[in-house]
């Protein structure tokens, strides 16, 4: 038990660290960026003193370093800052965005899953046959899909052509359906192989033989011993990618002009308003190192034989 | 090799490309930036093969032309992916102690940013042309290549006539360009090929965003994002870009598939 407290108190530590540097790395950049931020919050007819005026009002004429502690600070307050372009508060507009993105990568997630799981166990029992060829090349052919192209597609179809699903934006439950499908079909070639490899191995290993000796039905030993078994890596990796679709849905988002995080930051990191997307990238950078750190615990869990280094 | 009939058939795809790369003017019928307004936006027929943008531009031209925007901006992303994950790989595996502890911190870190976001991000800094959405994507993808030299050269730094070499006074850069580099060139290729597919995926993804070649330069990714507004009156704007990406990455990862089938026995039966 000590050993998991000590992994865990490092592997926060090194968290914290993760943090930072992606924060520092981010707030460079934009400060990188031609232009200047200040040029997007007032006309070219302002006076030259109204100018600075409302730049000590919103600490731009400090130094980029002290406005970077500035926020820093802020942040440990719980002030995540108000949106330069927006003049709204940037945690209300990240908690009105975060549940539609949260809704989306939920329900993609959740399709890639229940798909890609049972066909990646079917390939494997019938590895070099038929099924198996079938399915191996057809999820190359997803995996080689651009998304955008994926739904304007899906937009063709079932928008436009057959009018059944609405085209873009949210209106209700029937909204998310395109998008979800969108998100999720080039990305479930790699859950159905990550399922497949580890079937593969796991049907080589001896308990799965002795399983078969004691006379269990070939279902009962697939899904209770070779399923359980082949899960584990399939289980961290959904914990690895929670993180990564949030901000991979920037594409899909934009597609569909779905109201979710992906859009607020496209549209912040190109009018350069810092504060939207510093405070965005760090709710995104947290949960991936909480999400990692999960993954590793439940992969010691789930396997006793993985040792917590 | 040929036996394996993904390779054959994801080579015959390439070859295609690559012939469309080379011949673009004597395949296209019109050039990719010429306007006939009577013809605008119309379908697929013998004078236009895949029909007309809004400015009566012919798609199918278009297309082909822009397959090398797409396939030389991926390359371009895939060679710099190339040269700075090797050197970070080679320096974290060869030197090893506190430097590697440092190269894969910021490896993993990088890691935590959403790879097209940070990209994104770049691009603006650096301006939208499409040598920095090449730069871009290439930061943000240099992970795979740093990970598989580090433990390729960590294996092969303590081989004896390596260590016969430092006793003679050969210096570190030396041993690593004379002996060590020849031993990851085979590695090297095969993670070149694997990485390409998805610099075309996310180059044109950054096309479709808006950024990269400056227009009116047919950019697959741009193509498509411009007919969304007219995909009820002309679909096929939309969908002659997107074929093309799909032709072009699944012919790589075809390829890919059959190379890498060759070199690990293990899925081969």
């Amino acid at each position: 038990m000590n050993d998991i407290m000590r992994f865990i108190a490092k592997r926060l530590a090194i968290g914290v660290l993760v943090v930072l540097f992606v924060t520092i790395l981010v707030f460079a950049i934009m400060q990188m960026m031609p232009g200047d931020t200040i040029d997007l919050m007032v006309d070219t007819r302002v006076s030259a003193e109204k100018v600075a005026e409302i730049k000590a009002q919103w600490g731009l004429d400090k130094h980029p370093v002290v406005q970077y502690f500035y926020w820093l600070k802020n942040i440990l307050q719980g002030d995540f800052g108000t949106s330069i372009s927006l003049k709204q508060g940037v945690k209300e507009l990240i908690l009105q965005r975060l549940p539609y993105t949260l809704m989306l990568t939920g329900a993609s997630l959740l399709i890639e899953y229940l798909i890609a799981i049972p066909l990646g166990l079917w390939a494997a029992v019938k590895k070099n046959k038929l099924p198996d060829k079938v399915l191996t090349v057809s999820t190359i052919v997803l995996w080689s899909m651009p998304p955008f192209w994926l739904g304007v597609l899906f937009m063709m179809v079932f928008s436009i052509w057959l009018g059944i699903l609405p085209l873009s934006g949210w209106s209700g439950i029937k909204s998310l359906i395109l998008p979800a499908f969108t998100l999720a079909l080039p990305t479930l070639a790699q859950i159905f192989r990550l399922t497949r490899s580890e079937v593969l191995d796991v049907l080589d290993e001896k308990f799965v033989t002795t399983a078969h000796a004691k006379g269990l039905k070939n279902k009962v030993v697939l899904v209770k011993h070779v399923l359980r078994n082949a899960m584990i890596p399939v289980t961290v990796m959904f914990f690895l990618s929670l993180p990564w679709l949030i901000g991979g849905s920037v594409v899909v988002e934009n597609v569909f002009a779905w109201p979710g995080m992906g859009q607020l930051l496209f549209k912040a990191i190109s009018k350069q308003d810092f504060v939207i997307v510093q405070g965005v990238v760090l709710v995104i950078t947290v949960l991936t190192v909480i999400c990692n750190l999960i993954g590793d615990i439940v992969a010691g869990v789930l396997d006793p034989r993985i040792r917590l280094e | 090799m040929l036996k394996n009939p993904m390779f054959l058939i994801g080579s015959i795809m390439f070859l295609v490309v690559i012939l469309a790369v080379i011949f673009a003017p004597l395949i296209a019928p019109h050039g990719y930036t010429e306007q006939h307004y009577d013809d605008a936006l119309t379908g697929p027929c013998s004078e236009y093969p895949w029909g007309t943008d809004q400015y009566g531009r012919c798609i199918f031209c278009r297309v082909i032309y822009g397959s090398r925007i797409a396939l030389s901006v991926g390359l371009v992303a895939v060679i710099i992916e190339t040269v700075i994950g090797v050197t970070l790989g080679v320096i974290s595996g060869y030197y090893g102690k506190k430097i590697d502890k440092f190269i894969q911190f910021v490896t993993d870190a990088t890691w935590a940013i959403p790879p097209i976001i940070l990209a994104l991000a770049i691009v603006l800094m650096l301006g939208s042309s499409a040598m920095n959405v090449a730069i871009g994507v290439a930061v943000v993808s240099w992970a795979q290549f740093t990970k598989i030299t580090r433990t390729k050269v960590m294996a092969i730094k303590n081989l004896p006539y390596i260590e016969a070499a430092k006793i003679y006074g050969e210096s570190d850069l030396s041993i690593i360009l004379r002996y060590i580099l020849p031993n990851l060139v085979s590695t090297i290729i095969v993670l070149a090929t694997l990485a390409m597919p998805s610099a075309i995926l996310s180059t044109t993804s950054m096309g479709f965003l808006g950024l990269g070649a400056q227009q009116p330069m047919p950019d697959w990714g741009w193509i498509l994002q411009d007919g969304i507004q007219y995909i009820r009156k002309a679909p096929w704007i939309s969908m002659a870009p997107g074929l093309a990406i799909v032709w072009t990455v699944l012919g790589f990862n075809l390829v890919g598939e059959g190379v890498k089938e060759l070199l690990d026995p293990r899925v081969r039966v």
